[in-house]
């Protein structure tokens, strides 16, 4: 399965990686990444759990990324 | 878009039933209400849209959004009967059928075609708020509280 996005880079020059096509979408992007900065900083189950999480989902859901 | 009809809005019993602490229920209001605005897609294709994932989950469209479609579009909707919306909403309904249960069938031409009608910038909005209103439906059949929010 490819992992690359079918639409093109926001962001002149670049490839089009996840960041760079959300980009399209400035205002989601940030809030998005305030969002997500905080959900991998702080909370009550540890870092290690949540990234072991996120590899499980990725490979029940095939994901690329 | 009015307040009350927002994704944020909505959320908030929802994301009250998560226990999330204060920060974390402000930064995930803020995103929610940032999919309320997705970049170049009217608000009708949008909530088309969330009306279209909460049928494919077997759920009613959340309250907010009932308001703002006619009876027929949400017969359509319920039915999956595409056919009954116009080319560029029809784009939009089409990502839906497959990035809820299915995404990787969603086609090539799928994504051109919406591209077409609303841009990248409204396609990568687009999509972000369908995956987000997915997740919220999800959350919706497994948290007590917000089943209420039918």
């Amino acid at each position: 399965m490819s992992s690359t996005p079918r639409l093109p880079s926001a962001v002149p020059g670049e490839p089009p990686t996840f960041a760079n096509v959300l980009a399209h979408a400035p205002g989601m992007m940030a809030a998005f990444g305030a969002l997500y900065a905080r959900f991998w900083q702080q909370g009550r189950v540890s870092a290690v759990v949540k990234e072991t999480t996120r590899i499980r989902n990725a490979r029940i859901t095939d994901c690329g990324y | 878009m009015n307040a009350a009809h927002s994704a944020g809005a909505r959320a908030d019993r929802l994301l009250a039933d998560l226990g999330l602490d204060a920060g974390m229920l402000e930064h995930f209001q803020g995103f929610l209400g940032a999919l309320d605005d997705p970049p170049a897609v009217p608000v009708r294709v949008l909530t088309l849209c969330r009306a279209r994932v909460a049928a494919l989950h077997g759920l009613a469209p959340a309250a907010a959004d009932v308001p703002a479609l006619a009876d027929q579009d949400l017969d359509a909707l319920r039915r999956g009967a595409l056919e009954c919306f116009d080319a560029a909403e029809r784009a939009a309904l089409a990502l839906v059928e497959n990035l809820c249960f299915q995404p990787h069938a969603m086609s090539d031409a799928a994504v051109q075609d919406c591209a077409q009608a609303f841009g990248a910038e409204g396609t990568v909005g687009l999509m972000t708020a369908i995956a987000f209103a997915d997740v919220d439906c999800r959350l919706r059949r497994t948290l007590p509280a917000a089943a209420d929010q039918n």
